[in-house]
């Protein structure tokens, strides 16, 4: 191998390069996947050269006595650069100008969904539990994703005034997430409309991350029963790790996000 | 009766005690053993499925049109139960198709050092 780490922690310079060669493959194909998605060109619209030197970064920030793989360590990051350099690329808004409004919509959103769903970024769709198959869990990935989406698009439309046959649509849903506990309303909101992911909302929480995740799934579960029998369904039970933050509200008197938004609209 | 029993519970005379025997020394530690390796896990099963994906939710390039077709079905069931709402069925289907897609990669590039 080449000279020894410099401070112990980090890779020598030397060692930096050979990660950097052995995964250049590696990180063109992270590139090439959100240019195909989005219908750029990953040479000509800068994603190649974004990527690399997100890798660059990453081989020089890796420490191995964390015991953390390289690709698990630079994949979310090399992603990131990719799709933030997608973004800005004069592909992106000539291909805006090109396509229908709704495909400009579709893609504004899929971008958005990784501050939801960052672990998307590290090639893995959102599934916190095993099931036991890999069909099912992937089948109810998806639906999340779906509807996780559905109520981004409904929080973008509710911010950029929405179309009259779309009003009735987005009531109905803020209406059944208002009948939630102020806690999963508060989940929610942040989630969805603060753009925060999961994990994020359970370190603010102070509580463990696969707490807030299942909590999440149940209210997905309550969201779809909800909406497809056209009536409010059994509301889920706040799970013991999260009582302190009911608590915390109550005595703060929150009513919820979406009650709030329901009572200064009526 | 009871005179007599008083009689017989009489104490006659307290026995000299036992000497204190020798506390015996311990006896050195022997060595401690070498603690020894465990020995390696032969073979971890794959897991069946779409695909066999080996961390949990892990996706790859391969599953694409497998993936792809479950979005179709899925939005096609939510949107039908009125989850989804019809004005935006198509944004969303094209959302979470383009997000999967946008990080899908070969799997022989992940699994490359």
């Amino acid at each position: 191998m080449g000279k020894p780490a410099s401070d112990g922690k980090h890779l020598s310079e030397e060692e930096a390069n050979n990660l950097v060669v052995e995964h250049h493959g590696w990180t063109e194909s992270i590139a090439r996947a959100v240019a195909r998605a989005w219908n750029l060109d990953w040479r000509l619209d800068g994603l190649d050269g974004a990527a690399m030197e997100a890798l660059i970064f990453c081989s020089r920030r890796f420490d191995p006595s964390r015991g953390i793989p390289f690709k698990g360590y630079s994949r979310r990051r090399i992603h990131e650069v990719s799709t933030e350099a997608a973004r800005k690329s004069k592909g992106w808004s000539r291909s805006m100008s090109n396509k229908t409004a709704a495909e400009n919509k579709a893609r504004e959103l899929s971008a958005e969904l990784y501050g939801v769903f960052p672990d998307l970024r590290d090639g893995r769709l959102p599934v916190s539990e095993s099931s036991g198959s890999d069909d099912s869990d992937a089948r109810s990935a998806i639906r999340e994703l779906l509807i996780g989406a559905s109520l981004v698009a409904t929080k973008q439309a509710v911010a950029n005034g929405p179309l009259p046959d779309e009003l009735m649509d987005y009531k109905r849903m803020v209406g059944v997430m208002a009948c939630l506990e102020p806690v999963h309303q508060l989940l929610l909101y942040k989630v969805y409309w603060d753009g925060i992911s999961l994990r994020n909302v359970a370190t603010e929480w102070e509580t463990d991350g696969l707490n807030v995740m299942r909590e999440h799934k149940v209210l997905i579960a309550y969201l779809q029963k909800s909406l497809a029998q056209g009536k409010p369904a059994a509301l889920p039970k706040v799970r013991p790790g999260l009582k302190p933050l009911v608590t915390k509200l109550k005595s703060s008197g929150n009513k919820g996000p979406f009650t709030d938004v329901l009572v200064s609209t009526a | 009766m009871g005179r007599k029993d008083d009689k017989d519970k009489k104490i006659d005379k307290i026995g000299a005690s036992d000497a204190t025997k020798r506390v015996k020394s311990t006896e050195a530690v022997s060595d401690v053993e070498k603690v020894k390796g465990a020995s390696a896990v032969s073979r971890v099963a794959g897991v069946s499925g779409v695909g066999g994906t080996q961390a949990l939710g892990k996706i790859s390039l391969e599953q694409r049109e497998k993936l792809m077709g479950i979005v179709t079905e899925e939005a096609a069931k939510l949107a039908a139960q009125g989850v989804i709402p019809n004005s935006q069925r198509e944004i969303v289907e094209q959302a979470v198709k383009m997000v999967i897609d946008a990080t899908l990669i070969e799997s022989s590039e992940e699994k490359k050092r």
